[in-house]
């Protein structure tokens, strides 16, 4: 018999994030965890590249598309040596594609993220918006803030580095737009800060941020307490901040990592998380009801460590984490 | 005088009937159009010979020959060309896996056939099965009546039947051919550094079989000298025979990316040592190492980490006890 004499399934067809159903969004329902592609760079200027991230997350992804391959029989987590149920991605997991955001202007682009965003949250569908830079959060946000109030968990990410953020409400000059989108959230009091929740920035706010943030009821996090918490705990503050708003959104950013895990950060700094804890956190939130995880700051035009791109696969081991979580398949007891 | 071209620890360079018993036979296994994603790997012999002369020269031009092990003080010469014999590389044939197989199987059939240890540097990790078979080869000719142990440190289990278009040969199915050979005890095999999700039926066939795995969080909770030594344990029971398979993918890919299918093992160059200290404290008759592919590290770090792992296996035969001022 030749060695060779069979199609691989892995590498063709449709790219759609692990082999998932192609699916409009008026197909949506509450059952499904939509992944749409948010291809936009906006503000972070330095170094471009993180609109083909969710290209490049996709094509990774298929690395990990154990339900959708007939070549494997069951996946089994060998450190656990627990079987994993990957049947119920076929009908919940699926992947609406990219917003259309080429050749639009800032502001269109904007809407246009705003109003797909919307259109999801109304068919009651949880979302994977791949960014994209951090640009994408706050019109993701703005597009299920009209049903109410908003919880928000960044997962590394840009935090506002300088004070009297919560003064602006009141009438002062405008957070700029090239802002951290928590600090622009924030500042309009479109999202309270008893209502988020901050893990692991690699930036350093402001010290009258950080108390002002805290002492208006906001969490935050450095990587020591992150990797120390207990996931049952982390999916009860998640669980908490879900019921007490109207809708909780979650952005996961490249920096929550360990920049000597991966180079692909869009900004790369000391602190962050090893991947079993980034792995934790994920997989704890995702036993919440969340209505969007947004994955921004990677950027796979970075060679990172090398021209292997370990910056995508740990991220997508990561999200399968979240996805699991979300989809049921794993659980965790809060207390 | 050094041959032209680098050769293992700069070993000098010879034919297949030219090793010795208990010496070691070099292998170049060039090839890695068996792998199903990033190749590379067929620059890995060529790299690994260039980087283990970093550490053999730096030890004759820069300390004379002798160097001190910082660990007891004891005093250690270098005498690669007492242990090892270069035999280059295995001709390759890009168009037929089985030609190819059959090259590299000869010639560390060669070497294992005269009492002697191949030492086959691949190419992707597929290469591992021929240069097992021919080293099972080698050693029924020797002793028709023994059975071999083995271990294998990786990222994965390569233990499918067949792996899409790649059909049965390739860099998934390398430990299931190998499971095969006739002369392997199925039951002694052993896997280090298993990473993630693996095949629930492949699981299971190893399980039946009587093979024993060591995920990566194995070797995080125990340790890895400790998992070492439950493998060896393992792997040499009721066989005086071991052979080991070394996969350099097993480490994190945040250490060594220049490999064809990363892991986030969290597995460090330390621990990976470590391993290596126990396993090469055994009668190690043959071995390989697969998976370095220069070309997808511009550092170059993961052929000089790799030579590093060579170098604990080796280190015990290249060098030789010494005495201060021995010149």
């Amino acid at each position: 018999m030749p060695m060779r004499d069979a199609p691989l399934p892995r590498m063709a067809g449709d790219l759609t994030f692990m082999r998932s159903r192609r699916a409009s969004v008026e197909s949506l329902h509450a059952d499904n965890l939509a992944i749409l592609g948010a291809p936009i760079e906006d503000n972070i200027g330095r170094k471009a590249g993180t609109r083909f991230a969710p290209t490049a997350i996709r094509e990774t992804s298929v690395y990990f598309g154990w339900h959708a391959n007939p070549q494997f029989s069951h996946p089994v987590d060998i450190d656990k040596r627990s079987a994993i149920d990957t049947s119920a991605m076929h009908g919940r997991l699926v992947d609406v594609g990219d917003i259309p955001l080429e050749g639009l202007e800032a502001q269109s682009a904007v809407f246009a993220i705003r109003s797909l965003t919307r259109r999801i949250a109304e068919q009651n569908a949880s979302t994977i918006v791949l960014g994209g830079d951090d640009s994408i959060v706050e019109p993701a946000i703005d597009g299920a803030i009209d049903k109410g109030s908003v919880g928000f968990i960044q997962i590394g990410g840009r935090l506002p580095g300088h004070s009297s953020l919560f003064e602006r409400a009141s009438g002062a000059e405008p957070v700029g737009h090239d802002a951290p989108p928590l600090a622009r959230l924030l500042s309009d009091g479109r999202v309270e800060a008893r209502n988020v929740m901050v893990m692991v920035s690699p930036s350093r706010p402001g010290i009258e941020f950080v108390r002002d943030f805290q002492q208006a009821g906001g969490v935050l996090l450095n990587a020591a307490a992150v990797a120390e918490a207990r996931a049952e705990d982390i999916t009860k503050n998640a669980c908490t901040l879900a019921r007490s708003t109207r809708s909780l959104h979650v952005q996961f950013d490249a920096s929550a990592f360990r920049p000597s895990l991966h180079g692909m950060s869009e900004r790369p700094a000391f602190g962050g998380l090893t991947l079993p804890d980034v792995q934790k956190v994920l997989g704890a939130i995702g036993q919440a009801p969340v209505s969007s995880l947004m994955v921004t700051g990677l950027n796979p035009t970075l060679s990172g460590l090398s021209v292997v791109k370990t910056g995508l696969r740990l991220t997508v081991t990561a999200l399968l984490s979240y996805i699991y979580g979300r989809l049921g398949l794993t659980t965790i007891q809060a207390e | 005088m050094r041959p032209p071209a680098p050769s293992l620890f700069d070993a000098p360079l010879g034919d297949v009937k030219t090793v010795a018993e208990g010496s070691i036979g070099v292998v170049g296994m060039p090839t890695d159009w068996t792998h199903s994603s990033r190749i590379g790997a067929r620059e890995g012999p060529d790299a690994l010979r260039k980087a283990t002369t970093e550490i053999s020269r730096g030890v004759v031009d820069s300390l004379g020959g002798t160097a001190v092990d910082p660990s007891d003080g004891s005093y250690w010469r270098f005498n690669v060309s007492a242990s090892v014999v270069d035999c280059g590389d295995a001709p390759i044939d890009p168009a037929s896996v089985e030609r190819t197989t059959e090259s590299i199987a000869a010639m560390t059939e060669s070497i294992s056939a005269r009492g002697a240890i191949p030492l086959a540097l691949g190419g992707d990790h597929y290469n591992s099965f021929p240069a097992c078979l021919g080293y099972a080869r080698g050693l029924a000719k020797r002793h028709p009546d023994r059975r071999f142990g083995y271990i294998q440190i990786d990222g994965h289990l390569d233990f499918a039947d067949r792996l899409g278009a790649w059909g049965t040969h390739n860099h998934a199915t390398n430990g299931r051919r190998i499971s095969e050979l006739p002369n392997i005890e199925r039951a002694n095999m052993v896997w280090i550094g298993i990473t993630g999700w693996v095949d629930g039926d492949e699981l299971a066939l190893i399980e039946a079989m009587g093979g024993k795995i060591f995920s990566s969080g194995d070797v995080h909770k125990l340790g890895a000298a400790e998992v070492a030594r439950q493998a060896v344990q393992h792997a040499t029971r009721g066989c005086e025979n071991l052979y080991l398979s070394i996969d350099i993918d097993a480490m994190d890919a945040g250490f060594l990316p220049g490999t064809g299918s990363i892991v986030p093992s969290g597995i460090t160059p330390r621990q990976y040592c470590q391993i290596l200290d126990v396993i090469a404290q055994e009668q190690i008759d043959g071995l390989d190492i697969a998976e370095v592919a220069p070309s997808l590290d511009p550092s170059g770090r993961t052929e000089r980490i790799a030579a590093h792992l060579l170098y604990r296996v080796l280190r015990n035969r290249i060098f030789s006890p010494a005495m201060p001022g021995d010149p």
